[in-house]
């Protein structure tokens, strides 16, 4: 089970918070730097921190356990696939 | 002339953007593409970034070119990406990457072993660069 790496997640997140498909949202570059997440998909660790950024309209957390939040919410798409 | 703040010499901010807009499978696959094709020519996408180490066969390594790898080599003026249909075409600066990438390709046999082992564009064995 390969799990989905941070990227894909942040924008499948955000295109399920707005109801359409992954394609139709804004390039996530625009916004952060995309090799950040890749950092961050590498730094599992133990200790607590998050990293917030702007994304469109939305406001998304990315926490230590790698769990994405958008304005707050859990869109929990397909962790694993 | 802009200085280099952390070497103190000239900037090298060119080669730095070359580098790292190389520094992908994908983005590499995608200059390749377009350097066999006539200048104006839009390819389809994401066939033009697909090689056999990394086929976008799947809906991620396609979410990685719209959202990442795309993006990237348009904001150094490498190429142009239309969204719908989903293609891609050399950009104003295309001509450093292509020059480039180019190069590496004619030489790829002069290569240390290790090197010569993966192909220049897409790693791997497949080398039909020529």
């Amino acid at each position: 089970m390969t799990r989905t790496d941070l990227l894909t997640e942040v924008v499948k997140a955000v295109a399920a918070a707005d109801g359409v498909e992954p394609a139709a949202v804004e390039p996530l570059h625009d916004y952060v730097d995309p090799e950040v997440l890749n950092k961050l998909d590498e730094m599992k660790n133990e200790h607590d921190w998050r990293f917030t950024f702007q994304y469109g309209d939305h406001h998304i957390t990315i926490r230590h356990d790698s769990r994405v939040l958008v304005d707050g919410e859990c869109y929990r798409s397909e962790r694993s696939v | 002339m802009v200085t280099d703040t952390t070497g103190g010499g000239v900037s090298t901010e060119k080669w730095d953007q070359l580098y790292e807009a190389l520094a992908a499978q994908p983005r590499r696959m995608i200059i390749f593409s377009l350097l066999k094709e006539p200048e104006d020519k839009w390819l389809p996408l994401p066939d033009a970034a697909s090689s056999p180490m990394q086929p976008m066969d799947s809906p991620e390594p396609c979410i990685h070119l719209r959202h990442h790898h795309l993006p990237k080599l348009a904001e150094a003026g490498y190429i142009r990406w239309k969204s719908d249909p989903f293609r891609v075409q050399r950009g104003p600066h295309f001509e450093e990457p292509g020059f480039v990438v180019s190069k590496l390709i004619e030489s790829d046999r002069e290569y240390p072993e290790r090197l010569r082992n993966e192909c220049v564009v897409i790693g791997g064995a497949a080398n039909d660069s020529n």
